[in-house]
């Protein structure tokens, strides 16, 4: 044991995946007996950092070293040997066997102790030392998700980790189990073990940590000490600066028309039955863009499918174009005239294992020109798909070929080109350009900017703040399943609305937000024109 | 009667084969090893050597003692499953093999595993094809071998149960009742209970004859015997058979006789301290203190006889149903615990079917519903029979299961 | 570093790779099948020689080959239609005997003067309704409980099973001849029997090759088809594209039910010519299955695999006359047809060799692919 508590420092690391770089230059610096926050929107390169970090990906370029040695890890065994663990969001137990049987899994025959009662002892031991009490001969399956995940970091701790990364660990956790994870954790800081807290989570990151690292797009946003700042520098950090994003907000018509999609007091469950959307109402109105900001999980896609019908609400209504579809299903809504992007491009905006064609008649080929009394006109198709790769400019398709080959970017455009295409009056995206490069990115933008031109409606969904204050001329925030905020163009705060995506108040909140019970008397309700609603009286507690 | 279950799908177990690969090229040089041994002729089991080899050019240099040459004489012997079951197929091929010894320098031939269908009119046609004078087929094959045998006037066959007449066939059913009423004696005198299981496959009138037969033999000396009979809907289920075996023991049947049928029911007797009786099976040493008897089957003075007639030119086709005194019964090797006053009262009945002067259906005979099903002084004649019957005799605790 | 073998599809196959792979299976087949005959004590010429001569050589020994791939070209359709959807229907074996039983009871109750035409159009049609029937048995619990079809098909043919031999074996039932020794079905009347194009070869043929490409069509060129082609690849872009994921699983089991079923009424109709049970309960359906499979759900694709695989199941009985033991014969069979498929799995998949550190490969295909991580 080194009497220097370890000292990791990233200098420049560059990873590009297909020409894109989702980090780009990161510095990184962390020492032993500290907790530090790395903080980002979803996409802005923490979960690649720390990919580089545990040795799954090699950088481009840039180094890694500890106490002042640079280090290359070919594998994750080199991360691990270096001292470095990583615990994921998503576990990697083996069900079916023991505690102590899944921490020497994966151990060559020198590294694991002779016997299981051996390590059946080391593990209690272990686990007494840092408060991260588990049964060692108690099976995965019977063990509750906080207890799976102490056994995780448990499996770090035993291969001598003295680098923890937490990816996102508080997301599957309750709340009492948040609090023992946090005790453990000062626990290990206290022994010098330094902890990485990768989160989006602005409050419980300013209550449990020390310094903060924010990446932004790939970049280093900033770093800071956490007593020194308060969340609206972090969120601005986080989100960008405000100014920027405004300067290129597209300039919107100058009136805008009658609904074509109204959302009454509708909820939502998620699969698991906990209620996903709770109590929303919205309005899109023709002309006009609303775009709801929001960190991924807030009910975003429960929304999104409630209102192309595919997931039944448990109350409220959901009108389009003067049609009541709340329970019509997703013909219903097709026929009301809704066009959908769906956040899942291959599996439920297009059949991966079909060819273009195939995806491009999927809504329609059940009519005419594409079909008479059942049977399909294959040249219709044929040109159908040859017109829209021409005016979308969908490249890489080649007859015969499955969807699933062709790009990401060339993906979301062939399903753009059949919603556009097909006669609608509003359209639903979600996540638009996530994993497009800049130009095909600004292709998508462009034809959801050009529906507002046509007297159509836009409700966008983006995680990317910056991509939805660009385009929309009313902004809605959703946190936990509520719409909590509303901004309409020229009055965008980027500083409230990141404070409102992470379930901050504002830059007056207390940093340990996860106390601070931020309270909002009614519900945003965006039909009163141009209306603010106070953020002040946002409901529902910060995690 | 043969059944057989079809529960595996071929290329599957050819797959298997295939990983037993040395196993199955090497073991074909032992494939007759297990062929049963009965107490056929000598001349049978020498020959059982040749099992694959039924090269007729080979044998040309070895004719006859006697002079005669059958060389040009072709038989060819359809078998729908493995000719070493130990019971059905290895009997018509051991009834093959005493005709082949018959006939020296016979070409006899076989082929087995032919499913009825398709593959089996196939087989008919390329034995046919192959140049063969006469083609048995051992299960019932009539109406996928009808066709080829209209096709070709100048070949012979002879198929198992079957009754469409056509010239040049001939059918054989053997009567079944003759070696079962011999089984019911010895279940009779071995039953301590009273009570003897009988588990069958499906209701219909040969199995119903046989379970009569037995019945009434087991009447003859012990007339307070029961005979509980359980129809298992099923041909060939181990488990049920299983099920069926503990549950007769369960009440009490110390003897439990059955149709078709695996080797359970000689495993659970001989747990409970029972006696089995077989079906065509010779069981004698796989539980020899359980073992009490079974009827066997040899159908080779039946090909015989219709070989030398084809020689003659004198072949009657028809219907055959053969019994003792055709000589197509046998029996394997009695129990130890089967006395010799039985063996003595055995032997008796056996001479008085052959004489004619024994008539197990003799009249009066009663159902166990109470009707006279044969009146005083009447009988069911030999060459009736086949249609018999759709009812039980008195003692049998069991009914025909509703249409 | 350790080294994988990872295995992807194939966007295209050349005609190299489409050609020459199963012929060069169908050689190692056979070079490897000639030394296990060889090792038998067999002359390994002689046998492919007569294994030719039995299934291939000649319009008889087609005909033969033909009038076995009949029912198999049907049971593979049925599999192949259900795979398309992927729903998983092992209960073409007891739809085949539905489709059996109502085809003789038709041809059985019909006046014997009924016109061949109309008696064996209502015998297609009764077995074809029954199978269907048959098949929504386990259609309705799937797509209204969730119930694994595979479970509830597959219990259904020991159902079928059992019904089959009780009305032959188990009762006096309208299909059961009464003269016979042997429990069997009554003979249909001469009009109830499928027309004879060449020996054994009967009409069946026809009504399985029109079927294949009746179904090919549907499938490919119906709204119907295009529906079942979407929810077999994508459930969740069916349902997003408004599809009805529920009627499609009832109107594709009842399809796959009817085409088995019309195998069982070719089987019955055409070659067993009554209801017997062991002739028609010989794994036709079964066999259908691994056609479909082998086929790779291609309806035009399970025409030559059941003919080959027929072609390679004639021959049995005329290889064992050569004094070819059994075993052998079954051994030689499964050995070239399992190789040949095999080969087929290297048409349409792509073996690589590579290493883990640099696993990193264009296009979004594979899900092992290392992508820019969304969700952190």
């Amino acid at each position: 044991m080194t009497t220097e508590p370890i000292h990791l420092e990233v200098r420049s690391i560059t990873k590009s995946f297909y020409g894109v770089a989702a980090i780009d230059s990161v510095d990184f610096d962390l020492r032993g007996g500290e907790i530090h926050g790395l903080l980002g929107e979803n996409g802005a390169g923490k979960s690649t950092l720390c990919s580089v970090l545990s040795g799954l990906y090699r950088p481009d370029s840039g180094s890694v070293s500890i106490d002042g040695h640079e280090l290359q890890f070919r594998s994750p065994q080199d991360a691990a040997s270096a001292g470095i663990g990583m615990v994921y969001q998503h576990f990697r137990l083996v069900d079916s066997f023991t505690v102590a049987q899944n921490i020497v899994l994966g151990l060559r025959k020198g590294q694991r102790p002779k016997s299981i009662r051996q390590v059946e002892t080391m593990v209690s031991d272990l686990a007494d030392e840092y408060g991260l009490h588990v049964d060692p001969t108690a099976p995965i399956w019977q063990l509750s998700v906080g207890e799976q995940q102490r056994v995780e970091i448990l499996k770090q701790l035993f291969r001598g980790a003295k680098i923890l990364i937490l990816d996102e660990p508080t997301a599957v956790l309750a709340p009492q189990e948040t609090d023992r994870l946090f005790e453990a954790v000062e626990t290990m800081v206290a022994k010098e073990h330094a902890v990485v807290l990768v989160s989006h989570k602005m409050a419980e990151t300013m209550a449990n940590t020390d310094r903060i690292t924010v990446l932004q797009r790939g970049r280093n946003a900033g770093s800071v000490r956490t007593g020194d700042t308060g969340p609206a520098d972090v969120a601005r950090m986080m989100f960008g600066d405000a100014k920027a994003a405004e300067r290129t907000t597209i300039a919107g018509p100058d009136e805008v028309g009658d609904p074509v999609l109204t959302l009454s007091n509708v909820s939502v469950l998620a699969d698991k039955g906990m209620t996903a959307v709770d109590d929303v109402s919205l309005t899109v109105r023709r002309g006009e863009v609303v775009g709801i900001a929001g960190v991924a999980g807030n009910g975003q896609r429960e929304l999104q499918e409630a209102i192309a019908g595919l997931r039944p609400t448990t109350s409220g209504t959901i009108d389009i174009n003067g049609t009541d579809c709340t329970s019509t299903g997703p013909k219903g809504t097709m026929r009301a005239g809704l066009a959908y992007v769906p956040e899942d491009r291959l599996g439920v905006g297009l059949a991966p294992g079909l060819p273009l064609e195939h995806n491009i008649a999927l809504k329609n080929h059940d009519r005419a020109p594409h079909s008479r009394k059942g049977i399909l006109s294959t040249s219709s198709i044929e040109e159908t798909t040859n017109r829209l790769v021409e005016d979308f400019d969908v490249r890489g398709n080649r007859k015969g070929m499955r969807v699933s080959l062709m790009s990401g970017g060339n993906l979301q455009k062939a399903i753009l080109a059949r919603e556009l295409t097909e006669a609608h009056d509003v359209l639903l995206a979600a996540a638009p350009t996530r994993g497009l490069d800049m130009a095909a990115a600004a292709a998508v933008r462009t034809h959801i900017i050009n529906e507002r031109a046509d007297d159509r409606g836009v409700l966008v969904f983006s995680e990317d703040l910056d991509e939805v204050i660009h385009m929309s001329d009313v902004v809605l925030v959703m946190f936990k399943g509520r719409i909590v905020g509303r901004f309409v163009r020229d009055e965008i705060d980027v500083d409230r609305i990141g404070l409102l995506m992470t379930g901050s108040q504002d830059e007056e909140a207390p940093a340990d937000a996860s106390e601070a019970s931020i309270v909002l008397a009614d519900r945003v309700d965006n039909e009163r024109p141009a209306a603010e609603t106070p953020p002040s009286t946002i409901a529902g507690a910060a995690s | 009667m043969q059944k057989r279950p079809r529960l595996h799908l071929r290329l599957l177990a050819a797959l298997l084969l295939a990983f037993a690969l040395v196993a199955a090229a090497c073991g074909s040089d032992d494939t007759t090893e297990s062929t049963t041994e009965t107490d056929t002729s000598t001349e049978a089991e020498a020959t059982t050597e040749e099992a694959e080899a039924d090269d007729a050019e080979a044998d040309d240099t070895e004719t006859a003692d006697d002079g005669a040459d059958f060389s040009d004489l072709k038989v060819v012997m359809i078998l729908d499953g493995s000719a070493e079951d130990g019971g059905w197929n290895t009997t018509h091929l051991n009834s093959g093999r005493k005709m082949e010894a018959a006939f020296p320098g016979m070409d006899f031939s076989y082929v087995e595993e032919i499913e009825p269908g398709q593959p089996a009119t196939n087989a008919f046609q390329d034995a046919v094809d192959a140049g063969a004078d006469l083609v048995i087929g051992t299960t019932f094959y009539q109406f996928d071998m009808i066709d080829v045998a209209a096709e070709n006037p100048d070949v012979y066959f002879l198929t198992w149960a079957g009754f469409e007449p056509q010239d040049n066939v001939g059918h054989f059913t053997q009567a079944t009742e003759d070696g079962r009423y011999m089984d019911g004696i010895v279940a009779g005198s071995l039953t301590e209970s009273n009570i003897i299981g009988y588990p069958v496959g499906f209701p219909f009138e040969e199995v119903n004859r046989a379970l009569n037969a037995f019945t009434l033999g087991a009447q003859e000396v012990n007339p307070d015997v029961e005979v509980r009979a359980v129809y298992l809907n099923t041909w060939f289920d181990p488990a049920i058979e299983q099920q069926a075996a503990e549950a007769l023991a369960n009440a009490g049947a110390d003897v439990i006789a059955h149709e078709v049928g695996s080797q359970v029911y000689a495993t659970v007797m001989a747990e409970r301290g029972g006696y089995v009786i077989g079906y065509t099976n010779d069981w004698s040493d796989f539980e020899p203190e359980a073992w009490a008897s079974s009827f066997l089957l040899d159908w080779s003075t039946y090909y015989i006889e219709q070989v030398e007639a084809i020689l003659a030119d004198e072949f009657v086709p028809g219907n055959s149903y053969g019994g003792l005194a055709e000589g197509w019964i046998d029996f394997a090797p009695y129990g130890p615990a089967v006395t010799d006053e039985i063996l003595a009262l055995i032997d008796e009945r056996k001479q008085g079917i052959i004489d004619g002067t024994f008539d197990m259906f003799a009249g009066p005979i009663f159902d166990n519903q109470g009707n006279e099903v044969i009146p005083e002084g009447e009988t069911i004649e030999f060459a009736d029979r086949n249609a018999c019957c759709m009812w039980l005799v008195d003692g049998i605790v069991g009914e025909i299961p509703a249409e | 570093m350790t080294s994988l073998i990872r295995v992807e599809p194939r966007g295209h196959a050349g005609s190299w790779v489409r050609f020459g792979v199963p012929a060069l299976a169908l050689l190692f087949a056979l070079a490897l099948g000639g030394g296990i005959l060889a090792i038998a004590g067999n002359n390994p010429f002689e046998a492919y020689r007569t294994m030719f001569d039995a299934s291939l050589n000649g319009w008889s020994a087609m005909s033969r080959t033909l009038a076995l791939a009949t029912p198999l070209i049907l049971t593979g359709l049925a599999a192949a239609v259900a795979f398309q959807m992927r729903v998983y229907n092992i209960g073409g074996e007891g739809q085949l005997y539905l489709g059996a039983i109502a085809a003789s009871w038709v041809g059985l109750y019909l006046p014997e003067t009924t016109p061949m035409v109309l008696m064996l159009g209502a015998m297609l049609i009764a077995g074809a309704l029954a199978g269907a029937f048959w098949a929504l048995l386990a259609a309705i619990p799937k797509a209204y409980f969730n119930a694994d079809e595979i479970i509830t098909t597959l219990m259904l043919n020991f159902v079928a099973l059992s019904l089959m031999n009780y009305l032959i074996f188990g009762s006096q039932s309208f299909w059961r001849d009464p003269r016979r020794p042997v429990p069997g079905g009554k003979r249909l009347p001469e009009n109830a029997i499928l027309p004879s194009l060449s020996g054994r070869l009967h009409f069946g043929i026809i009504i399985a090759v029109v079927a294949a490409v009746v179904l090919w069509w549907i499938l490919r060129r119906t709204s119907w088809g295009f529906q079942i082609r979407t929810i077999g690849d994508s459930p969740r872009a069916a349902s997003y594209a408004g599809m009805s994921v529920k009627l499609k699983t009832l109107g594709v089991l009842a399809v796959s039910g009817a085409l088995a079923a019309i195998a069982g009424v070719s089987e019955v109709s055409g070659v067993s010519k009554g209801l017997e049970p062991r002739a028609i309960a010989t794994e036709i359906g079964f066999t259908g299955i691994i056609i479909a499979v082998v086929a790779r759900s291609n309806p035009l694709g399970v025409v030559p695999v059941a003919v080959f695989l027929a072609a390679i199941a004639t021959a049995g009985s005329r290889l064992q006359s050569i004094g070819i033991a059994v075993e052998v014969v079954f051994l030689l069979q499964g050995l070239i047809f399992l190789t040949v498929t095999a080969g087929e799995f290297f048409v349409s998949n792509r073996v690589r060799f590579e290493r883990t550190a640099e696993a990193e490969q264009p296009g979004d295909s594979s899900p092992t692919t290392e992508l820019p991580a969304g969700a952190t």
